[in-house]
């Protein structure tokens, strides 16, 4: 996807987005609703404004560097699913399984890491966050299995 | 008084309270470094500590850590581009860009030791502002204190970048955020969506640590490269040093903005940074701000410190915090048999005179401790991304896990990260959001209470138009500022 086709799908995001909470807004109470609505109606006005800008460059090609700059969206969406399947297994399993387990898959997989360092990495870091853990009394998020 | 403060150094100089101070040091200076985890956790830590201590060692210990905390956490801001604390987030500006140019051991050279003068600066106001304290913080009040937040708000659009219009529209989207949770006026929900999560709003570590780590996270990954894009450290601890002495009038009038800023009860300390970041943007001539110029690093590094200093005024001298540390703080006095009050400054004037030395002392012994520790800890840079990031990442997950300690902190580490890294790619400027997001629930509150007050008879306070008039000047340029900055601030910023 090329950059500028991106700003004006985000800009559009963000308008929706604060033409929403505009509406919701409507919904609280007079004290309640000032703040959050002349915050988003100002949000949402601008970003009309800007859209429309964004869109007529596009098509009369002002910045063309801009339009045709292509941006990567399979690599950092491989690495987003990283983020999430750890998040998940720490769901799951809890902290100390699903880092073991995220931590040596990674560095196996990702980082071309042999499997002797990887084994002593995961375990620096397993003793570094337990010992956070009991030390300055650092809470882990809790799990569905309880562990 | 002088004799009181020279019998002080004495009390803070016995051995075992100088033991209890490095203690304190140590801790504070590992909160720091650990993004997510803040002073009210290391306060939090070491407040059942205190319960019937001597008082001069529970607050060496307790004062020791609260004065290195924005040392420490200048290191995973530079470094890494992740906000240690909420208080050097302005610090990344441009001491993330430096250790990308392989100037990580200048950037942290020149932050610790403006650190150390800030926090010096904030002790020196504490002892100053003792007998002139109470008519300086009275004179505060909501309208004030609104155009204060509207001073930081304006520090948005400076901060926008190459197109304003991203900038505003990230300052209101971070508006916007803020107020998620209780409305400030009646007791009343907004954007909660049956949530119990959102009742309590959106924790600020977890914004600061989701808009800035997630993208550096997972631009790391992607373009497969160490923060150091040169793949050298260049030794540069005495240059930075060097670039701080060059800048000193900037390194003061930092520190002067720092304390100002931490007199003021209620307006937070997350702010200061970036008011100081701006403040240096808008007078220092030829800047580079934003793309790596070492003065954005001592700009916000001068002040954060120097705030410590400035907070404990209006905490030591009227019990009123202005952060959940010094709120704990509170109770560490009351567990030590003091309590906060006018007496602090009659019969209680030696603990006092005693916190503004340990102040000192810690700032002094926390730089010097930081400035030792620069250059193995600066290597972390040259560490390839795919091999350091799957570690941060669990750090990261621990650390904004601590602000609500609820999955709720997680469920949003993701969403503003997500929303932080599109940000990053399309290039609308991150910073906008935050101030948005730290400023939006004060601002609402003082709107509020102001109108409610004074009706629109506040509007001719002269503090107020005083500010206002500041607000004008700042964003038509600061050029008068500018014409009188001194000539050694022109050159050396990069």
């Amino acid at each position: 996807m090329n950059k500028s086709l991106a700003n004006i799908l985000f800009t559009a995001f963000i308008f929706i987005l604060f033409t929403a909470a505009a509406f919701e807004a409507l919904t609280f109470s007079r004290l309640a609703q000032f703040f959050p609505l002349y915050i988003s109606i100002a949000g949402s006005v601008l970003a009309l404004i800007y859209l429309i800008k964004i869109i007529i460059e596009h098509i009369k090609e002002t910045s063309p560097e801009e339009r045709y700059e292509q941006l990567q969206i399979l690599k950092p969406f491989r690495y987003i699913v990283w983020v999430l399947a750890y998040l998940l297994l720490i769901y799951v399993f809890g902290m100390l399984i699903a880092t073991t387990v995220f931590l040596f898959v990674f560095l196996i997989w990702e980082s071309k890491m042999k499997i002797l360092p990887s084994i002593l990495s995961v375990a620096v870091m397993l003793v570094l966050i337990t010992y956070l853990s009991a030390a300055i009394n650092i809470a882990w998020p809790t799990s569905l299995l309880g562990f | 008084m002088i004799q009181s403060a020279i019998d002080a150094l004495f009390i803070v100089l016995d051995p075992a309270r100088l033991g209890y101070m490095f203690l304190g040091i140590s801790i504070g200076i590992v909160v720091g470094l650990l993004p997510g985890l803040s002073g009210t956790v290391g306060m939090a830590l070491l407040l059942p500590f205190v319960f019937g201590l001597d008082p001069y060692i529970g607050m060496a210990l307790l004062i020791g850590m609260i004065a290195v905390i924005h040392t420490g956490d200048t290191f995973p801001s530079i470094l890494l581009g992740i906000p240690g604390t909420s208080g050097s987030q302005a610090t990344i500006m441009d001491g993330f860009p430096l250790a990308q140019r392989g100037q990580a051991s200048r950037a942290m050279g020149a932050a610790f030791f403006c650190s150390m003068v800030g926090g010096v600066i904030g002790g020196i106001a504490l002892f100053l502002t003792i007998p002139i304290a109470e008519p300086l913080i009275t004179s505060f009040s909501s309208p004030e204190l609104f155009m204060l937040t509207m001073l930081g708000l304006s520090m948005a659009g400076m901060l926008a970048g190459k197109s304003v219009f991203k900038g505003v529209m990230a300052g209101l989207l971070g508006l916007l955020i803020g107020s998620v949770g209780s409305a400030p006026a009646v007791p009343e929900y907004r954007y909660t969506f049956d949530t119990l999560y959102l009742t309590q709003g959106i924790s600020l570590p977890v914004v600061a640590i989701a808009i800035f780590a997630f993208p550096i996270i997972i631009t790391m990954l992607t373009d497969r490269t160490t923060v150091s894009k040169t793949g050298e450290l260049q030794n540069g601890v005495l240059r930075g040093i060097k670039d701080s002495i060059k800048n000193k009038f900037l390194v003061i009038r930092s520190a002067v903005v720092g304390v100002l800023i931490g007199f003021i009860p209620g307006l937070g300390g997350s702010v200061v940074d970036w008011l100081a970041y701006g403040f240096g943007k808008k007078t220092v001539k030829n800047n580079h701000f934003g793309e790596g110029d070492i003065r954005g690093v001592i700009a916000p590094e001068s002040a954060n410190n120097a705030k410590e200093g400035g907070s404990l005024v209006p905490t030591l001298l009227f019990g009123i915090p202005g952060s959940g540390t010094t709120a704990i703080l509170l109770g560490g006095l009351t567990l030590m048999g003091l309590q906060a009050g006018p007496q602090m400054i009659t019969s209680d004037l030696d603990i006092t005179l005693s916190i503004v030395w340990t102040l000192v002392l810690a700032n002094v012994f926390g730089a010097a401790l930081c400035i030792i520790l620069i250059k193995p800890i600066s290597k972390l840079s040259l560490i390839p991304g795919e091999k350091i990031v799957p570690f941060l990442l669990v750090l990261l997950v621990i650390g904004a896990y601590q602000s609500t300690m609820s999955w709720g902190d997680l469920v949003i580490f993701v969403i503003i990260g997500l929303l932080g890294y599109v940000m990053t790619v399309l290039d609308w400027p991150r910073p906008p959001l935050l101030i948005g997001f730290v400023l939006a629930m004060s601002a609402e509150r003082y709107y509020w209470i102001s109108i409610e007050r004074y009706g629109w008879d506040w509007i001719s306070n002269p503090l107020v138009i005083v500010l206002a008039l500041l607000i004008v000047g700042l964003l038509s340029g600061g050029a008068i500022m500018k014409k009188f900055s001194k000539q050694v601030e022109t050159k050396g910023g990069n």
